[in-house]
């Protein structure tokens, strides 16, 4: 088994046990134009989480209706799946493993990209919120990580709803945290 | 020919009015310190305020926000609205990708100063600044029941020394009158300075902060109920609850995930938090701060270049005769020019140079003293490229300086009329 493939079935577990609900477990935070981006940086490889309400990347929160809304929650699912969520000054990034989560609806539920993995999803948060949140999980192999100082994410621009961007990092030298406002797209992780 | 000419000129002529340029160039290499200096400070302190705490991945306690939780564990300020059950801390210390655990248990005070119950992990992991460890300055961490260790700021502005009794107060507050007179705590050792909210506190043993509250069930100690130092040494005591505990994760990117898996705890509502981006938040808040210097920094660059053009300028008002004798032995206006460039950019770079010398010799021989006094962490460091760019910025200044008496050559011999001549 390698080092990714067991990060594979650590991630399938946390998303697994996301959807129980335990006395303890309140309901996340939502709050519209306000996104969250999380980075482990490790050597070339970093492992993100992206989470969103469902409203700042479609613009509706409700399930997919018409056959238009239900293509837009495909491209969109696509889209967070194929595209690299951060990304080097080169470019150098690629993904390995993605996996979109949402309540959205739509043709293409999840996406899986690269090893797949079972998991069921449960519904239960449809029924007793009327808010639906997008979590995407990417593993990404960045080519110059080590010697870049400056990383990109195209979700800014991509998604205008996004009015705040909250990134957080981890690498062997520390932790850190930036804000993204509307319209930058660039931060770097090296400094705090 | 004409380059060497100039500069065996324009080294003549410094040399010549040597005690006059030493005192310009003194007061040039003080404003570049000074401008320098406020640009470091500004840096650094952010530096310093940033590395409280490093090397430890989470903190784990009741659920809050997380600047709270960041404030009361690592700043000691306000409080902690609840506490973290004994089993839980247990059930992550079974974690085997949790590298080390640090249990911190608060509550009761030493004079105003924080008393942390603790055990030794908190010696041998707790890491500040860059990567820096703890270290005692005299005696040894907590080893009895009733031993206690001081922070250096304690220990420094109540002159404790090791050996000596000290009686902690129940709750916080700088009077208390509720005192643990009946357990009084015998000082074993003395953290050195760090620069961090840790020189402020005590440190005693988890079984010490319960021992020292049996019979305070009530509040006040009820007399008959509390233990004697003989009894304590031979009871076992398992704390129930502790309030915080600091996480040392084995591979750090698994940090977000086990944050989530704390967060999502079924036992009992925890929060876990990243210190290093519950820092980064709160630097922002204080955001505020740090423009000020940027501002006071701003003031100076253009105060110190105002300095420089009146002295420059003073200095070439003086040395109108000088110059008409060279022009009437047939310098031309542009060896003028290049003269009073000369040395306007040598001091510049002089007064640089200096700048950094004194700068660099100040900041060694001051820095163990300020910690030592004022626990200001200031590390000697490479210029950044924004300093180096402030630095650089001075001789440019300083040419453009010299272009104004330059040109007001090349303009009077004009007037006079011997431009041609001197230029054929």
């Amino acid at each position: 088994m390698t080092s990714s493939k067991v990060t594979s079935a650590i991630l399938a577990a946390t998303i697994l046990t996301t959807g129980s609900t335990f006395a303890s477990d309140n309901p996340g935070a939502h709050q519209h134009g306000h996104a969250e981006l999380q980075l482990a940086i490790d050597g070339n490889q970093i492992d993100l989480i992206f989470t969103s309400p469902a409203y700042n990347l479609l613009g509706f929160e409700h399930r997919a209706r018409t056959e238009k809304q239900k293509a837009l929650v495909t491209e969109t699912t696509n889209w967070l799946g194929e595209t690299p969520l951060v990304d080097t000054a080169e470019a150098g990034c690629e993904v390995m493993n993605a996996v979109v989560h949402h309540q959205a609806g739509g043709e293409d539920h999840e996406h899986e990209h690269g090893h797949a993995h079972d998991h069921e999803d449960k519904h239960e948060d449809e029924k007793s919120s009327t808010h639906s949140d997008f979590e995407v999980t990417q593993t990404l192999n960045c080519s110059g990580l080590d010697a870049s100082e400056e990383l990109s994410t195209p979700l800014t621009a991509r998604f205008p709803e996004i009015e705040h961007l909250n990134v957080e990092w981890v690498w062997s030298g520390g932790q850190g945290s930036g804000r993204l406002e509307r319209g930058e797209t660039s931060f770097r992780p090296g400094t705090q | 020919m004409k380059a060497r000419l100039a500069l065996t000129l324009a080294m003549a002529s410094l040399w010549y009015r040597k005690k006059v340029l030493a005192l310009v160039c003194l007061t040039l290499t003080l404003s570049v310190s000074l401008l320098l200096g406020i640009q470091y400070l500004r840096t650094e302190v952010k530096q310093s305020f940033t590395s409280t705490i490093s090397g430890t991945d989470l903190i784990v306690g009741a659920r809050s926000g997380q600047l709270n939780l960041l404030l009361y564990t690592v700043f000691h300020i306000g409080d902690a609205t609840n506490n973290v059950r004994w089993s839980t801390y247990q059930s992550l210390k079974e974690d085997t990708r949790l590298e080390w655990l640090i249990p911190i248990s608060l509550g009761d005070s030493y004079r105003g100063n924080r008393v942390v119950a603790t055990d030794e992990n908190f010696l041998q992991h707790f890491r500040y600044g860059r990567d820096l460890p703890l270290e005692l300055a005299e005696g040894q961490w907590f080893e009895g029941v009733f031993d206690v260790v001081l922070g250096a700021g304690v220990a420094r502005s109540l002159a404790h020394q090791v050996g000596e009794e000290i009686v902690l107060s129940h709750g916080g507050g700088r009077t208390s009158f509720s005192n643990h007179e009946d357990t009084p705590f015998t000082v074993t050792g003395i953290l050195a300075p760090t620069g961090t909210p840790v020189d402020q506190a005590v440190y005693i043993g988890l079984d010490g902060m319960e021992a020292m509250h049996v019979g305070w069930e009530s509040g006040v100690a009820i007399p008959g109920r509390t233990l004697t130092r003989e009894q304590a040494e031979d009871r076992n005591f398992t704390p129930d609850a502790i309030t915080a505990a600091f996480v040392g994760i084995e591979r750090q990117v698994l940090t977000f995930r086990i944050q989530r898996e704390i967060n999502q705890f079924s036992g009992e509502p925890l929060s876990a938090i990243l210190p290093g981006v519950a820092l980064s938040e709160l630097w922002r808040l204080m955001g505020q701060f740090e423009r000020a210097l940027l501002g006071i920094t701003g003031f100076v660059v253009i105060t110190s270049l105002i300095g420089l053009i009146a002295v420059l300028l003073t200095l070439q008002a003086q040395r109108a005769h000088e110059i008409a004798v060279l022009r009437a032995t047939g310098a031309s206006p542009a060896l003028i020019a290049s003269l009073y460039i000369i040395e306007c950019v040598a001091l510049a770079l002089a007064a640089c140079v200096l700048a950094l010398v004194i700068g660099m010799a100040g900041l060694s021989l001051a820095s163990p003293w300020l910690l030592a006094n004022y626990g200001l962490q200031i590390a000697l460091r490479p210029l950044t490229a924004t300093e180096w760019a402030l630095l650089a910025a001075v001789p440019v200044a300083a040419f453009m300086v010299a272009l104004i008496p330059a040109f007001g050559t090349w303009r009077q011999s004009r007037r006079l009329g011997f431009g041609e001549a001197a230029d054929q």
